[in-house]
């Protein structure tokens, strides 16, 4: 596997979260590679751009849902995932166990433990 | 056999004809059915109450074969009886169906004992027949009514299941459109060079997560109702934090078990909100180091009392106080008013803000 980028892919299907997010990466200091609506968008993108971390939200548009999406990029490039739920119930805690996360943040997210999320996520990749 | 022989007056002893007659009374006047037979199987007896449940007159039936009042499916029944009687033993209480002359069957309980004649030897038996329809058709009613009762039960739950469904979802929208909100606030935040505004629009951040963080909780609460305070106030202070301060400025949340709904949670957290990010503002100026404490308690009076102090430099070495009371102490003092509550505010060596409200009823 090739090495990852140090950047981030948003994947929320709200353009406002979506944005929410990237700013917070950009006050990090950290380039956000594309953002995505769908897990098949998310998957396009993160294959293109191998970024490092993926912020992914569980619902998104279309038929598949988050953990789809985690899956395909944890087979495809590898990137680490840091799941954004906005349920917390043990279904969907279950699904994303699936993909072995490095991180599940449940809305409403504090700023501090999102940047932590990131910054663990990234420390873990030797990026 | 029902009571009759107990209010019938005593035989008189020795009389063996008048005892004879008194038996036959006694067998003739009973509510059941009570048939003699031969050890062939052909009636013999047949008394009033054997009239009344089957139908029969005695004339139609005695010197008939038993079989006559079993339904075809339970003809088999009577070589057991016979295998029983021969050997002396008795048939107790065995429950049944047995055939009327107009043809419906119906279900009885019989007790079927041998007769002897005088030197001991099985002649005969006694049957007597009680009709159980009234008993099966309470037993049928009690499980439909049991039936009924379960299919409410299961109505019920499916009603509970759709109700808490549609609240998690209602909860769930809630909180992203709050999500949202955040959202646009930080598009402008970031376009914003002023630090007075960029400050006025971090707080409405904060209050907004407050907002937020009621329904998080709410949606991980049993009950979607209600939900620990304790573990609520301890993130909504840690998100004010921040980490900016953290390091010199320490928090402690202390609060007992309490569950709230939805109407205190609002209120008692945009108040932690208002009163940890002042704290956070004026109490250590210059890079002071400090420690603020938010401890809420249930008093013995049964009123709820929370308590957020710092042991920065107080009020009066403050910054000189704005003419105008800020929107964080408009805020504070509104939400206390709506909560029926009371607000006290202490300076001595850091400040302490009181607030005692009364018990939150469950909604």
């Amino acid at each position: 596997m090739t090495v990852l980028n140090r950047s981030v892919l948003v994947v929320d299907d709200h353009a406002i979260i979506a944005e929410l997010w990237c700013i917070h990466m950009q006050m990090m200091g950290l380039e956000v590679c594309g953002t995505a609506a769908t897990a098949d968008e998310a998957l396009s993108l993160a294959e293109q751009h191998r970024p490092a971390v993926v912020l992914m939200d569980m619902r998104l548009r279309g038929e598949k849902d988050g953990v789809d999406a985690a899956l395909a990029i944890h087979a495809s490039v590898g990137s680490r995932m840091i799941f954004i739920t906005g349920s917390q119930e043990p279904e969907t805690m279950a699904r994303i166990a699936l993909d072995h996360p490095a991180a599940i943040l449940i809305k409403p997210v504090a700023d501090h433990l999102l940047k932590a999320a990131v910054i663990e996520a990234l420390g873990g990749l030797n990026a | 056999m029902r009571g009759g022989v107990e209010i019938a007056p005593e035989p008189p002893i020795g009389d063996s004809v008048l005892n004879a007659a008194y038996l036959a009374a006694i067998v003739d006047s009973s509510d059941d059915a009570i048939i003699g037979k031969d050890l062939a199987g052909i009636i013999r007896s047949w008394n009033r109450g054997a009239q009344r449940i089957f139908g029969y007159a005695p004339e139609e039936v005695i010197g008939q074969p038993v079989q006559l009042l079993f339904p075809p499916d339970r003809v088999g029944e009577e070589d057991m009886i016979v295998q029983r009687i021969r050997e002396g033993e008795k048939v107790d209480h065995f429950e049944t169906i047995r055939r009327r002359k107009d043809g419906s069957d119906f279900p009885v309980s019989v007790t079927i004992s041998p007769i002897r004649d005088a030197g001991g030897a099985i002649v005969g038996a006694s049957k007597i027949l009680q009709d159980i329809s009234a008993r099966h058709r309470a037993q049928a009613e009690l499980s439909r009514a049991k039936a009924d009762l379960e299919q409410l039960v299961v109505e019920r739950t499916q009603a509970l299941a759709q109700r808490n469904l549609l609240l998690s979802e209602v909860y769930h929208r809630v909180k992203n459109n709050l999500q949202m909100v955040d959202g646009l606030l930080l598009m402008s935040i970031v376009k914003i060079t002023d630090l007075p505004a960029r400050d006025v629009l971090m707080d409405l951040r904060s209050r907004v997560f407050a907002l937020g963080l009621v329904h998080q909780q709410l949606m991980g609460s049993p009950d979607l109702k209600t939900f620990d305070v304790g573990p609520f106030l301890s993130e909504l202070s840690a998100n004010i934090m921040g980490g900016a301060s953290a390091d010199r400025i320490k928090l402690k949340v202390d609060a007992c078990p309490l569950d709230v709904g939805l109407d205190t949670a609002v209120p008692l957290g945009l108040l932690v909100t208002e009163l940890v990010t002042n704290a956070l503002k004026h109490a250590f100026p210059d890079g002071r180091a400090g420690q603020i404490l938010v401890t809420l308690r249930v008093d013995p009076d049964n009123r709820v009392l929370l308590t957020v102090a710092d042991n920065g430099i107080g009020h009066d070495a403050a910054a000189p106080q704005p003419s105008k009371p800020g929107t964080g102490s408009s805020i504070v003092r509104k939400l206390v008013a709506q909560l029926d509550g009371h607000l006290s505010i202490r300076s001595d060596s850091g400040v302490t803000t009181e607030i005692i409200i009364p018990f939150p009823e469950p909604s």
